[in-house]
Parts: structure tokens; sequence; C-alpha cells
């Protein structure tokens, strides 16, 4: 259980510290999900993501020098009965697309059949996350079929059979970072409130 | 011991429909590996 930056946003504020420039937008929603997994710096979205990301209350704070702390702050209801088991921090509010497997993927396929292809970007190319591997679908049938590359954004590719019905995720927005604990059971109506602080040392 | 340019916290309380709040403190960071139970500040300073 342990929460991450993602890959971009380490290179973004290496960037910042060299004079490159810092290119993300202001990382202040927050989304939840009901998945497993193994929280990499390569993923582009949460395990299972539910619900709408929240968009919360960012400050700076001090906490052992001037200012040397960020803060987001937010409230996320649930919509029914969840075990939430992962967040992340984004950068927009969107709603990321998914779909399943309608087959399963072998290792190094570069072709997967999916349900839910409509839900998806109709031009190309975009990325999608399929357990903790990352593709770059690069073109598609129309209807249920996506030729991809895999093992993208850093990503392994996986060396076993993704089997059929894994959930498929797609991209929304910048997912700054990710964190991962064990299962927390809500009920309808029962909320979160989350505070993600990040105090520079 | 490597020194952490920064230390981020995932705190977290449970506010249940009928008004119950359950503080759970830290639940997850990057610097300690949680295991099956929530920590309490107190013990993330361990």
């Amino acid at each position: 259980m342990i929460t991450l930056l993602t890959n971009k946003t380490r290179s973004s504020l290496v960037n910042a510290i060299t004079g490159s420039g810092y290119a993300l937008d202001k990382p202040q929603y927050i989304a939840w999900g009901t998945g497993s997994g193994t929280v990499q710096a390569t993923d582009i979205t949460l395990f299972n993501p539910v619900q709408v990301p929240v968009s919360g209350t960012v400050s700076t704070l001090t906490t052992s020098t001037s200012g040397d702390t960020y803060l987001c702050s937010a409230t996320l209801t649930a919509s029914g009965h969840y075990n939430i088991t992962n967040i992340g921090l984004f950068t927009t509010g969107a709603t990321p697309a998914m779909g399943t497997l309608t087959s399963q993927v072998n290792p190094g396929a570069t072709t997967i059949q999916i349900s839910g292809y409509n839900a998806f970007p109709n031009t190309f190319p975009f990325n999608i996350q399929v357990l903790s591997e990352v593709m770059t679908v690069i073109s598609g049938n129309g209807t249920n079929t996506y030729n991809v590359i895999r093992g993208v954004n850093g990503s392994s590719m996986m060396t076993t059979i993704i089997p059929s019905l894994t959930t498929v995720v797609g991209q929304a927005g910048f997912m700054f970072l990710k964190s991962s604990f064990p299962g927390i059971g809500l009920q309808y109506g029962d909320s979160i409130q989350f505070n993600i602080s990040i105090q520079f040392i | 011991m490597e020194h952490l340019p920064f230390r981020i916290k995932v705190d977290a309380t449970i506010i249940r429909a009928d008004g119950v709040q359950e503080i759970l403190g830290t639940i997850s960071s990057n610097t300690i590996e949680n295991d099956n139970d929530y920590s309490t500040d107190e013990q993330d300073q361990k």
C-alpha cells in the first residue's frame, strides 16, 4: 500500500528545477477506484475507477518551513456499495472511458477485442491501461477491435495471458499521483474526506 | 539511510450516512508500506 508520483509528474518537477518549465495543470481533482493492483509510477489511471472525480480545495501550508506543503482536500460520497482501494489526484475532472476485454490477450499480441468500444475516443492514438500495462491504441475497426502497442509509458508488457473480462480503462486527464490502501467499505451515502499532502523537505 | 525529498500522505476520515465520523488517519504514504490495518499518525512516526 503505497503512494507514488507518476512518471510524468516526476519529470515535470525536474523540469521546474532545471528551468525547462513546469507543464502540468494544477492537480485538484480526486477520484477513487475499487480494483486491486500494485501502484506503479507508469500508471495512467486508477484500478477500476468509479464515479466522477471531485474537485478539491488546494492550499499551501507551512509544515516545517514557510510554504513547504501542498494540500488538496475533497470529500467523496458513495453512490452505492463500494470497497474503495485506491485514489488518484488528477488535473482534470473528466471521467475515464471503460470497457472490458471480450477475449483473452496473449503475450505479445497486438490486437485486443473489447466491449464499450464507443466509450473510447474515435481518433487515434490514445492510451489505455489493462491491469498494470499501458497500451497505445493506434487504430480500430469501428466496433470492437483495437490495434495496440504494448507496454508503453514505461510499463511492462504482461508476460502472461490477460484474461477475458479484464477491465480496460482509458486516460482521462493526467494523473499526478496514485495511492493504494486496504479496502474501505462504504454504503450508499457514506463519504470519505481525503487530505492529500505533499511536504518538501 | 536515504533521505526522501518530500513526504506524501493521504489522510482519510469516513463520514457515514448517519453522520458518524471514523478517523482513519494516514492510510497511505510514499514512506511507509501499510499492512492490513490503518495506521495512526503516531504509528507512522515509528
